[in-house]
């Protein structure tokens, strides 16, 4: 009778069955202690055979574990590699925390250039690369006329030459136009206020290709069978009615007329449309070539196959046929075809192309100085890899750690430069609108390739240059290694160290060099005299609304002189006055004029000057000097005999040598009525600091009340602020029904006129700085490790009779040598790449000595800080010290 | 010329008994051996590690075989020394036997 067989335990089979290797090896092995077990029980007991299973199973399942554990990272069997990532990980981060400064340094260095590469980017992408929003925009094309005197410059379009090129250029499967911005008054249901306009052919949007985001946009017989229909921009939608979609269908007053809201537009930028609130369908009544002057402006829509140089040539032969059919009109202009794209975002991109440049040098910079970072410390630990190796470490299990702490730099400098591209989009999207006129600055967001991109670059630096080294230490070998430890680096990574320093130096002498070109060109620009006294001084528009005004000019004038009356009469206001267009904000309006004691100039060579409206005291609340004779006053009233005042331009060219007072002009704005300048003021900026002066010539307002609106300028005591409650109410009092528009000061009409010069300038500085502290650092880096790597010799040196000045002076000479030269590279790269900033440069030329001689004093300067604190610590070397350390 | 390590004297061992077992090398003769012959206890652990580690430098070699007791519950493993192995054993024993000429008195001695 057999008993029944006695078997191991089974715990002890499964801790066994679990850690031993598959296949036969380990089945094998079971087998052989389940073997012995057999020979066991039948020689000491079913007990002892048990109790001696267990403990040699575990004793066996320990080794097992013990044994793939130290020996994991060379061969990676068994589902290891997330732990050993995760050890890796661990182990970077801890000597990562044992080198703050050279963490900190990296992952700002890293961050930094990741920062200020995504906000560009961003703006670049959003601004001048992403889709226009339009159904096939690449196919639209403005359209604009353009002076043979002013060559090259867009003109707002005659509405009935508008008319011949559509009915005549087959180029175009349509073509549509919309009117400059005008001040309108909306009113909806008794809330009465001022905004921005354009009227619109019913079409407008069909040929633009925009749908509306909400409701519709012009129905076809708009303004003729169906009244007048209003689409609102989504940024007034926004502000005025809070996103409400039930505005659509409301009926509302425009100007006093009826009309409906029908439509609001998708947040996206309308081409002509830059801080227009409302557009107004008109109907199509296209006028004639004579009567009504240029003022609308014009987009058309290719016909299929067409391309745009086709176009343009078929536009040159119909602008040729107007100019010889009404050659008293269109003699000397032709007609000047735009891309749409270029139309919208052509004044912007070159100032954003120059940033964009900026900060990929900046990028380039913060991979050098990452690069040089690791290459120190990866020559510091290069005899820490030696014993390594020779402890039994694998290249590859050192690569692995290696690499684990240059993707924690990465990952770290990542986070926080995109905190940084995310601060810095914010920023530059709340700062830039007002100030810089940025078009589509709203579709501008945080741009998720451009992230992946510079974060993979940076990584990329940080892997080339913290592997590299390291594993050429642990390939050459412990003895080599620990041998020549000694000796310091080697000469080759010395010698790309250099190089980096030295290129980072370049690069940052070429962005100061180009923050110094473009901060001169401001201080020039701002340096302008505008002609007048913008300082102490408030804006704002009426726009006077009603039958009664539409009806009678004389209702008009009367409103703005007892308007300006009044407000002259206010405590705190010095001078009251009006103009229908102030200076440097936005289009003006202009007329050629002749002399009539001369003959009439032929057709298209007549000059042309600003029309200025004034009204009340405006020169002098704007303090626009009277030259000789005398300014515009109630003497000009509207039967008077006409008197004009002109600029001290439009003496000086239509009057050389002669008196100007008393002499007639024909001026082509206001009729065939001769006007007889009575005085001469001095020369205003009209269209911005930096544009050439043209004449001017100064109406009453009460002789040519040509607008239903005035800019109201009032000259306070005081702040000009306190002044807009005064003005305010003084209308109220006149006219229930009127409000005051874009109440502002006069200062920031200027400093909206200098915005972008000011605001590329300032973010070209704030780059340089960066660069400039990048270089400093990496130069700082390179200096300290070898300072620490020669303390040896130094405290020889120091041992044999040399003097701290000596020293300090040995120290100085390597730093000041790499600088020297990469000044000088990036001198001469300065010089050749000065081309890319020229047209924004105002008064100053490319090589300017100033600005270039500037740069390099700051960054030597910059360089002897950087180069101060280890030549400090090297004078301070001890000889005892440095020579026991061996 | 290739690096060559040494053999450990565990190694060495492992492969000497394998030698001596022949063609009756199986994992558990095999430690049989060396514990009669160096008398000694050999761990479990150590032995089929050591095993194991040969058998990555490719020193020795194993078949498997179905075992020809019934009550074995898993197969069996029979060890062979490659030529690679062979040689590494010999230069070590040389190596060995070098250094140890002329010392037969001194090593005696501790006797």
């Amino acid at each position: 009778m057999s008993e029944p067989r006695t078997r191991p335990p089974g715990w002890a089979r499964a801790i066994l069955e679990a850690s031993l290797p598959p296949g036969p090896t380990g089945s094998s092995v079971r087998a052989d202690l389940e073997q012995e077990f057999d020979e066991m029980l039948a020689r000491a007991g079913r007990g002892a055979a048990i109790r001696w299973f267990a403990w040699e199973a575990l004793k066996l399942a320990a080794h097992y574990h013990v044994d793939r554990v130290t020996r994991m990272p060379d061969d990676g069997m068994g589902g290891g590699w997330m732990e050993t990532t995760g050890r890796n990980v661990r182990l970077a981060l801890r000597r990562l925390r044992h080198a703050p400064g050279f963490a900190i340094v990296a992952i700002l260095t890293v961050a930094l250039g990741i920062g200020a590469n995504v906000t560009i980017f961003s703006v670049v992408d959003g601004v001048l690369l992403a889709p226009l929003g339009y159904r096939d925009s690449d196919r639209l094309v403005a359209i604009w006329e353009e002076s043979a005197r002013r060559p090259g410059e867009k003109n707002v379009v005659n509405p009935g030459n508008f008319a011949a090129w559509r009915a005549r250029a087959a180029s175009f499967a349509s073509m549509s136009s919309v009117s400059l911005g005008l001040s309108v008054t909306l009113d909806v249901s008794g809330d009465v206020e001022e905004s921005w306009g354009q009227y619109a052919h019913p079409d407008y949007f069909r040929v633009l290709g925009l749908e509306a985001g909400v409701g519709r946009t012009f129905s076809e017989r708009a303004s003729e069978t169906e009244g007048v229909e209003i689409v609102l921009s989504n940024a007034y939608w926004r502000s005025r009615f809070g996103s409400d979609p039930s505005v659509v269908g409301r009926s509302v007053s425009v100007n006093g007329n009826a009309a409906v809201v029908v439509g609001v537009l998708p947040a996206v930028h309308v081409l002509f449309g830059a801080g227009t609130d409302l557009w107004i369908s008109t109907p199509l009544d296209l006028g004639d070539q004579t009567n009504t002057g240029r003022w609308t402006m014009v987009v058309g829509r290719l016909a299929d196959g067409v391309s745009f140089q086709a176009a343009a040539a078929e536009l040159d032969a119909v602008g040729a046929g107007l100019r010889e059919e009404f050659p008293d009109f269109n003699a000397g202009w032709s007609i000047l075809p735009v891309p749409v794209l270029d139309q919208i975002v052509g004044d912007v991109r070159q100032p954003l192309w120059l940033l964009m440049g900026s900060v990929g040098l900046l990028l380039l910079i913060a991979c050098a100085n990452v690069a040089n970072l690791l290459l120190v410390r990866a020559t510091e630990r290069q005899k820490e890899m030696a014993v390594r190796t020779s402890l039994g470490a694998s290249g590859r299990t050192l690569a692995a750690q290696l690499l684990a702490e240059s993707l924690m730099l990465a990952v770290f400098g990542a986070m926080l430069g995109t905190a940084l591209g995310w601060v810095g989009i914010r920023a530059l999207v709340r700062w830039l609108p007002d100030a810089y006129a940025l078009p589509r600055l709203e579709q501008v967001a945080l741009d998720p390739s451009v992230l992946a991109f510079t974060v993979a670059l940076t990584a990329c630096t940080g892997i080339l240059f913290g592997l590299l080294p390291a594993l050429q230490a642990a390939r050459s070998g412990p003895a080599s290694t620990l041998s020549a430890e000694s000796r310091g680096p080697s000469r080759r990574t010395g010698r790309v160290r250099d190089a980096l320093v030295i290129s980072e130096v370049a690069v940052s002498v070429m962005l100061l060099a180009g923050a110094a070109l473009l901060g001169r060109s401001l201080q020039a620009l701002l340096a302008v005299d505008s002609g007048f006294a913008a300082e102490g001084v408030l804006v704002g528009r009426v726009n006077l609304v009603g039958d009664r005004y539409a009806r009678d000019e004389a209702v008009r004038i009367a409103l703005f002189e007892e308007l300006e009356a009044r407000l002259s009469a206010s405590p705190g206001i010095e001078a009251a006055g009006g103009i229908a267009f102030l200076p440097m904000d936005g289009p003006g309006a202009s007329s050629s004029y002749w002399r009539l004691d001369q003959p009439k100039p032929d057709a298209g060579e007549e000059p042309t000057a600003w029309i200025m409206n004034v009204s009340g005291d405006y020169f002098g609340a704007l303090q626009v000097p009277l030259l000789r004779g005398r300014l515009l006053d109630e003497r000009d009233a509207t039967d008077a005999p006409r008197s004009i005042v002109v600029s001290r331009t439009l003496a000086e060219t239509s009057f050389p040598g002669e008196d100007a007072l008393g002499k007639q002009l024909q001026v082509v704005w206001r009729g065939d009525e001769p006007w007889t300048i009575v005085g001469v003021v001095d020369d205003v900026r009209m269209a911005g600091l930096a544009e050439k002066i043209d004449p001017a010539v100064y109406m009453s307002y009460a002789q040519s009340p040509s607008f239903r609106w005035q800019q109201i300028v009032l000259r306070t005591q005081g702040e000009p602020a306190a002044a807009a409650s005064a003005f305010r109410a003084v209308l109220r009092e006149l006219d229930p029904g009127l409000a005051a528009g874009d109440v502002r000061e006069m200062t920031s009409v200027v400093a909206a006129s200098t915005a972008r010069p000011r605001v590329t300038a300032y973010l070209m500085a704030v780059f340089a700085a960066l660069a400039t502290g990048l270089s400093a650092i990496g130069l700082y880096g390179l200096l300290a490790y070898a300072v620490s790597q020669r303390e040896r010799e130094i405290g020889v040196r120091i041992a044999i009779g040399a003097r701290p000045g000596d020293v300090v002076r040995m120290v100085v000479r390597q730093g000041s040598r790499l600088a020297m030269v990469g000044v000088a590279v990036g001198l001469t790269g300065a010089l050749l790449a000065a081309r890319v900033i020229a047209r924004l440069l105002y008064g100053i030329g490319t090589a300017d000595p100033w600005s270039l001689v500037a740069a390099s004093a700051l960054l030597l300067g910059v360089v002897m800080v950087a180069c101060a604190v280890p030549a400090w610590r090297a004078a301070r070397v001890a000889p005892a010290e440095a020579l026991r350390g061996d | 010329m290739t690096r060559r390590s040494f053999l450990g004297e565990f190694e060495q061992m492992v492969m000497l008994a394998i030698l001596q077992q022949g063609d009756r090398a199986f994992a558990l003769e095999v430690r049989r051996e060396i514990e009669r012959s160096a008398d000694r206890s050999v761990s479990r652990g150590a032995f089929y590690t050591t095993l194991e580690r040969l058998e990555r430098k490719g020193m020795v070699t194993w078949a498997e075989e179905v075992p020809r007791d019934e009550a074995r519950s898993g197969p069996l493993r029979r060890f062979a020394v490659t030529d690679s192995g062979r040689r590494a054993l010999r230069d070590s024993w040389n190596a060995v036997r070098t250094l140890a000429r002329g010392l037969d008195d001194v090593l005696e001695e501790a006797q």
